[in-house]
């Protein structure tokens, strides 16, 4: 019975690495639409995490959208990049620290940050706040977890994110 | 002349093939110079020209068919025509000028001119009429050349020659004695403008209401026997039934406002809510189209049908319309109603500034009161209060926004909004920030700026840094009473003095302004309106677990049905359900509080950042038939314990001053690093950052 709560212990805490950090088991996208962009933006595993640069470009016309169908503001729009775990490893209590920041002169209302958990969309980033932001984040996964950075319109700067100190209990 | 210029047209269009019809313009016709001052305060020559401005609306034009019984209005001719007053302030020699227009719009018919500080820009300051409803501070002065306040002339709807009639409501507040009294909207200064069709109160109804919640709950009392009131005025020596009241309409607005005298005389801390059939329902549309003409007139004509010249003629390279509070409500109107663009289908004004302002002001349906201020019954949360179209789920009306207009005339101006936390309590303001489903933060548009000052009064507090303030403030509204809470002194004018400046080189030069900032409910700050939710300290002298009652705490937007015959999208048309039936009420949120009880959230502002005490964007009523509740639209404050023993008598949760800063000198330092801090963000000029730190030095804030 001792032996097997030590075994417990040994697999119910992980970091990024150790659980699921391998490249095979995320998927670290950049959309179609976001393609297009003059400035794409990226998504890139680190040691401990990951870090998302979205896209931005220049409008074809004034005041308009660099993204073909994106629109300031809203969450649903094409352009964005992504990271997702692609199977099931990353399952239980997860918890990460995070990282925002906008160069966007409307502020962070035009370039969303946020975290999708067995398929459902939480924000992150808090579209009224500060240019910088960061928080800690603990989430219960079941299926997959993953993030976003949209950059909605993305015109007038990027943003960043970043995703760091990942467990698993 | 005109006859070359028409012959002249009429060949271009034969030789280019094209059929051109001329249209029926809306627009302004003449103007007046009444008189010219000199204005003083700033480096630059400045005057002032007052004058009236005359003009003419085409009711078949599709950019006026948004104006309730504009077909109601007409003339012989079959136009509608209007008379409104308007002042100038400018550079004396205009070639001095910056080039940027303000075009105020007059809160209650009072002046909205440019600061000293925009003069010294060289900015030229229009001011125009913009509310019909002739009726206290917007009445039509008895010279109308000499007048000061600023009205608009415009007709009375008719039917076959006929005032049209309806229902109109009005509500006695905390009145007592058998005096006569005269029903107002919101103060003395606003009577109802609507005089009672008949005299015989067997056609209207009295009824007492015993209590009222914030929430809607109603508790009626009695119903007044219509021989047991009048019409009338009286006092002790002409008593009950008093002198009858003159309801010519002939008279207007000289016999307003209307009286109600009561056989028993009126009793203490109730409401008397009275329903009658009105007349002279005013095409209040027609003021608002007013506003967008004279705005266009001053900014691209030359000079009006008599050949009397634009006194700035050539001279605007950009302007923006401001006004706050209830013009601040009449502007997000004034943009719903797709007047920003003018006659010839240009754009009015390249950017708009509604301050301290969440609804859209009554002013376009028949017998609206736009001098409501939303207490019950009061329209102004209809339809879309925010920007994008986004639906209305909870009141089942169609996706809508502010912009939905003029996004397809592409005549949208560029918009700084600005609010304050009593909004977000007595004037129903969250809707526009998280719609009637209260469940997702409501996007903006690149064109959208919006910055909330945290912890703050309506319009602002007094400002300065002092420890403790007399208790007792004026609740505003239609007799409220008094508040028990001290005066919030938290300031917005640093902030304006920034987006004023914002605004105007984001037109000019094309400079964005800083970013939005404002409480969401993504970022964890906006939140239900409960004393948990808000993470409210549990013990903070003088505010009682009670006020967080939903029956005292924040007024709520409902969903009334005005009836069939009103369009509760558009707002407009003719409510027939007077009162309305509250069908609803809608969630609304409110920003979180940190320890001491101040929100988090918003715009950094420095005597938020180094409190003194809680500043709350509510205060709570005294006495009579709100008592209890939230004070209407006035904040509160309570100052901290000076010393730790001090709080310990009153088991104040909140850390004394000392405690928190040690002595005069920590304070000093704190509202250094707030200042400093807000500065670098973009929040507060150099000279307000310095100016705020001289003053927190000058206090006498632990000494």
């Amino acid at each position: 019975m001792k032996i097997w709560h030590t075994f417990l212990g040994a697999i119910a805490i992980c970091t990024l690495a150790a659980c699921g950090g391998t490249s095979d088991r995320w998927s670290l996208s950049i959309s179609e639409a976001s393609k297009t962009l003059a400035k794409p933006g990226s998504s890139s595993q680190t040691a401990d995490g990951f870090t998302l640069i979205g896209g931005d470009g220049t409008p074809v016309k004034t005041d308009g959208s660099a993204c073909v169908g994106g629109q300031y503001g809203f969450a649903t729009g094409p352009c964005q990049v992504a990271v997702l775990s692609n199977d099931g490893t990353v399952r239980g209590n997860v918890t990460f620290d995070w990282t925002y920041s906008t160069k966007d002169t409307s502020g962070p209302g035009a370039d969303l940050f946020g975290v999708i958990v067995d398929g459902t969309v939480i924000p992150l980033s808090d579209p009224g706040g500060m240019l910088e932001q960061s928080g800690r984040k603990v989430l219960t996964v079941t299926s997959s977890i993953g993030w976003y950075l949209n950059c909605t319109d993305c015109t007038q700067g990027e943003a960043q994110a970043k995703v760091a100190g990942f467990t698993v209990k | 002349m005109k006859k070359i210029n028409s012959m002249a047209c009429a060949l271009i269009a034969l030789g280019t093939g094209l059929v051109i019809s001329l249209p029926l313009e809306a627009r302004v016709t003449r103007i007046v110079i009444d008189s010219k001052t000199t204005v003083t305060g700033q480096t630059l020559p400045y005057e002032q020209i007052r004058g009236r401005a005359f003009g003419e609306l085409d009711p078949a034009d599709p950019k006026n068919a948004v104006i309730t019984d504009i077909l109601l209005g007409v003339g012989s001719d079959g136009k509608v025509r209007y008379e409104t007053a308007f002042t100038l302030v400018k550079p004396v020699n205009t070639t001095a000028s910056s080039g940027f227009m303000w075009h105020g719009v007059p809160n209650r018919g009072g002046n909205a001119t440019v600061s000293a500080g925009e003069r010294e820009l060289g900015d030229i300051g229009l001011t125009s009429g913009w509310q019909a409803d002739n009726s206290g501070a917007t009445a039509i002065p008895t010279n109308r050349a000499t007048g000061t306040n600023f009205w608009v002339d415009a007709p009375m709807a008719r039917q076959n020659g006929q005032l049209v009639t309806g229902k109109v409501l009005a509500r006695i507040v905390n009145q007592t004695g058998t005096d006569s009294q005269a029903l107002v909207v919101s103060r003395p200064a606003s009577p109802v403008p609507y005089l009672p069709a008949s005299l015989d109160t067997t056609k209207a109804t009295l009824q007492i209401i015993d209590k009222e919640t914030v929430n809607g709950v109603v508790t009626p009392g009695a119903t007044i026997a219509s021989g047991d009131w009048a019409f009338a005025k009286c006092d002790a020596k002409t008593p009950f039934p008093g002198t009858p009241i003159d309801i010519n309409p002939a008279n207007l607005p000289n016999n307003l406002p209307v009286h109600v005298c009561l056989k028993n005389g009126f009793q203490a801390n109730k409401v008397y809510q009275l329903v009658y059939t009105g007349t002279n329902a005013y095409v209040l549309g027609v003021g608002m189209a007013a506003f967008r003409d004279v705005g266009s007139f001053f900014r691209y004509a030359t000079a009006d049908d008599t050949g009397t010249a634009n006194p700035i003629a050539k001279i605007v390279k950009g302007s923006a319309v401001r006004g706050s509070s209830q013009s601040g409500n009449m502007i997000r109107q004034f943009i719903y109603m797709g007047l920003n663009q003018d006659e010839a289908n240009r754009q009015v004004h390249d950017g708009a500034w509604p301050q301290i302002a969440g609804r859209r002001v009554a002013a376009n349906s028949r017998f609206a009161q736009p001098d409501g201020v939303l207490e019950l019954y009061q329209m102004g949360s209809e339809g879309a209060q925010w920007w994008v179209d986004w639906p209305d789920t909870e009141r089942n009306l169609p996706a809508r926004g502010i912009f939905s207009r003029c996004n397809v005339t592409n005549t949208c101006p560029k918009v700084i909004e600005h609010f304050g936390s009593a909004e977000v309590f007595a004037l129903k303001m969250t809707t526009e920030w998280v719609g009637t489903s209260a469940d997702a933060d409501i996007p903006l548009t690149r064109n959208v700026r919006r910055y909330y000052v945290p912890s703050s009064t309506h319009g602002g507090g007094s400002g300065g840094f002092t420890h403790q303030i007399p208790a007792g403030v004026s609740c505003p509204g239609n007799n409220y009473g008094q508040g028990t809470l001290a005066a919030n002194p938290v300031p917005s004018t640093q902030l304006v003095n920034v987006l004023g400046l914002a605004m105007r080189n984001w037109i000019l030069n094309g400079t964005p302004p800083p970013p939005s900032r404002y409480p969401t409910l993504t970022g964890g700050n906006l939140v239900n309106p409960t004393k948990s939710a808000m993470g409210f300290p549990s013990v903070v002298p003088g505010i009682p677990d009670s006020i967080f009652a939903p029956e005292n705490f924040i007024f709520p937007v409902f969903d009334y049905d005005w009836g069939a015959t009103f369009n509760h999208s558009d707002a407009s048309g003719a409510p027939s359900n007077i009162p309305p039936l509250i069908k609803k009420v809608i969630q609304m949120k409110v920003p979180k509080v940190d320890a001491d009880g101040n929100e988090v959230g918003g715009v950094p502002t420095v005597l938020v950042m180094a409190p003194l005490g809680t500043y709350l964007g509510w205060n709570i009523t005294a006495a009579g038939a709100h008592a209890g509740q939230v004070c209407n639209y006035i904040g509160g404050y309570v100052p901290f314990a000076r010393t730790k023993a001090e709080r310990s008598i009153t088991g104040d949760t909140r850390l004394s001053l000392e405690e928190r800063y040690v002595n005069h000198d920590g304070y000093v330092a704190a509202v250094r690093t707030a200042a400093n801090s807000a500065f670098a963000q973009g929040y507060l000029l150099a000279q307000d950052r310095d100016d705020l730190i001289k003053a927190a030095n000058d206090s006498t804030v632990l000494k």
